[in-house]
């Protein structure tokens, strides 16, 4: 099954997170801030991360950008998730490599659908 | 006014003192005046009394020398009430202007404290609201793998009860963000009917709810819309949600229709129910906030009675509108109009400009206001690089195609394609991606400049040293080039 490298600030949420994709039998690795979202990316080679934007040290925009300066993961799948709905994010997240966003509230469904997308468009 | 006229009374009482060196009663004379003074704004009326005075004090007829001094006097007294009344009034005009300044600061003030509010508000009310729907549906699927029934019903109970808090919860920041006139409005260009289908997809299970029927008229079609895609969505589900509520065993049917009016292109979305209807009543106060028919519909139906409103208040930000129709008990037509593209203020096509020398290094100014372009042109006059421009984005990245220039300064806030929105275009193509971009705003805000891949970032107004330093960090061969320049 796929691994997930989920990074998300709030133990809540990545407490609830992570319980829901593995209970869907997804691999979940977790990063609490960008810089460990970067090197977790390197080490743990996951198939696919999920980004928090609003992360304290650094953000998930620039954890995006530091991630695909390395060549070996420019095509790493990277879902940013923004708790404000602010029009606006979407652009910026797009702008700095993620290929998809979602907003929280988390609606698993359309979540795991966007995966499940990035996942199947990878192996094609 | 009477403090005043004491303290220019009191220079002149030392003149007038002098000139009646030998005139007995002038002390009581000059009181008399001081009284008369600080009791008349009106110079004629004060001179009469002046004059009234003096005839008391000295008798008539007068002699040469005090017809004189009565003149000095008179003139005297005009200046004093001249003064008192021009003292008066910059008083009070100072006193206005601070008013008025103070009066500004305190609104704008408070406008940013409702804003801070707002935004922190939204994030504290939604974050417990996202952990109490979250936790619940993962006990929910838990229980659905053992079988848990009781638990199951209790459960999605918690969880209709917090979804429902937190749809009141998102209406009531809409209103506020609303009336703070803080609720921004997006506009692209997308098409109307994916947004009803999707639309339709979303609501089909609340429509199912109380065993009604969607139906798309098959007859008209949106096709390519400028407007704010979430708020269409968000008024339409409204309207499909209101309707299916209120209707049980009927249909619900979608109307889509786009034509001309009044030189304008219009689309309309119009839903109709076979509900319970309203009565001219209740139709009337529907689109007020918080107004549900009457209490009894809310105990029957629930809601929050802030949808219509914000629906209604979603169109009139769009430049639309929406109306109703209603029969009690046959149905209910809500029908939403938007104008099919927004009036921008006319962004002209501009003609292309054509370069006398594209061989020289070049430096494209991407900005809405002329002024900016002769500015970057009077900065740079000795680098001996060509410096041009365009008025909006859509010119100014078909000139960058054109002339591959080494720097970009493209502002922020333009009609049109904003400055972001440009420069995301800039950085997903792959033949101008790399070259560095200077954003150029009235507002500071560096870090969503180099998020997006700004390389440099200056505020307005344009300072020259700011600019080249800007310009040579973010292209240092144009220095050597400048340097050769200057030499030459």
């Amino acid at each position: 099954m796929a691994k997930i490298l989920l990074v998300e600030d709030n133990e809540m949420n990545r407490d609830l997170i992570s319980r829901r994709l593995r209970g869907r039998g997804y691999e979940v690795v977790i990063a609490v801030d960008g810089g460990e979202a970067v090197r977790k990316a390197e080490s743990e080679t996951p198939d696919l991360v999920l980004m928090d934007v609003g992360l304290p040290v650094m953000s998930g925009i620039e954890a995006t950008q530091t991630i695909r300066l390395n060549p070996a993961m420019k095509d790493l799948p990277i879902i940013a998730l923004t708790a404000h709905a602010l029009q606006g994010d979407r652009e910026v997240a797009l702008a700095a490599g993620c290929d998809d966003y979602d907003t929280k509230p988390i609606e698993l469904p359309r979540l795991l659908g966007k995966i499940q997308d990035l996942l199947s468009r990878r192996t094609s | 006014l009477k403090n005043i006229g004491d303290q220019r009374l009191s220079p002149r009482k030392e003149f007038l003192r002098n000139l009646f060196k030998n005139a007995s009663r002038v002390e009581e004379i000059l009181s008399s005046f001081e009284h008369l003074v600080s009791n008349s704004r009106d110079e004629r009326a004060l001179l009469a009394a002046v004059e009234k005075e003096l005839s008391n004090a000295f008798g008539s007829p007068y002699s040469g020398l005090e017809l004189r001094v009565l003149d000095v006097i008179r003139r005297q007294v005009g200046l004093l009430v001249e003064n008192a009344q021009l003292m008066e009034r910059v008083a009070a005009e100072t006193a206005s202007r601070e008013r008025i300044k103070a009066e500004k600061e305190e609104a704008e003030r408070a406008n940013k404290a409702k804003s801070n509010f707002l935004a922190s508000m939204s994030h504290e009310l939604r974050t417990p609201m996202t952990a109490i729907i979250g936790y619940t549906e993962m006990l929910i699927e838990d229980g659905e793998d053992r079988g848990d029934e009781s638990t199951i019903t209790d459960l999605k109970k918690i969880h209709s009860a917090g979804k429902h808090l937190l749809e009141i919860i998102n209406a009531v920041l809409d209103i506020s963000k609303i009336e703070a006139g803080k609720m921004e409005v997006y506009i692209e260009t997308f098409s109307g009917d994916e947004v009803v289908k999707n639309v339709m997809q979303v609501a089909r299970p609340l429509v199912q709810k109380n065993s009604n029927q969607l139906l798309l008229d098959s007859t008209g079609e949106i096709g390519l819309i400028e407007s704010d895609r979430t708020k269409l969505r968000q008024g339409l589900f409204n309207l499909i949600s209101n309707a299916s509520k209120f209707t049980e065993n009927g249909q619900i049917r979608l109307a889509l229709s786009r034509y001309w009016q009044d030189q304008k292109e219009w689309v309309s979305f119009a839903v109709s129910d076979t509900g319970i209807g309203m009565t001219p009543d209740q139709l009337e106060k529907l689109f007020g906030a918080f107004a549900q028919a009457d209490a009894t519909v809310y105990n029957k139906y629930g809601g929050t009675g802030l949808g219509l409103y914000i629906t209604k208040c979603f169109c009139d930000l769009l430049g639309g509108n929406i109306s109703v129709q209603s029969e009690c008990g046959k149905g209910t037509t809500f029908t939403m109009r938007l104008p099919a593209a927004q009036a921008q203020d006319s962004i002209e096509e501009q003609p292309i400009e054509e370069l006398q020398t594209p061989n020289l290094p070049k430096v494209l100014v991407i900005d809405d206001d002329p002024a900016v372009h002769e500015i970057v042109k009077r900065l740079l006059r000795n680098w001996g690089v060509q410096v041009y421009a365009a008025s909006n984005a859509e010119a100014g990245l078909s000139l960058a195609k054109k002339y591959v220039p080494q720097v970009i300064i493209l502002d922020v806030i333009m009609k049109g394609l904003d400055g972001w929105q440009t420069l995301a275009r800039l950085k997903s193509d792959p033949e101008l991606s790399a070259i560095p971009v200077i954003m150029l705003s009235i507002l500071d805000n560096k870090n969503a400049g180099y998020a997006l891949g700004a390389s440099e970032y200056i505020c307005k107004p344009i300072d020259r040293e700011r600019l080249e330093a800007a310009i040579l960090r973010s292209c240092p061969q144009l220095l050597l080039h400048s340097g050769m320049c200057k030499k030459a």
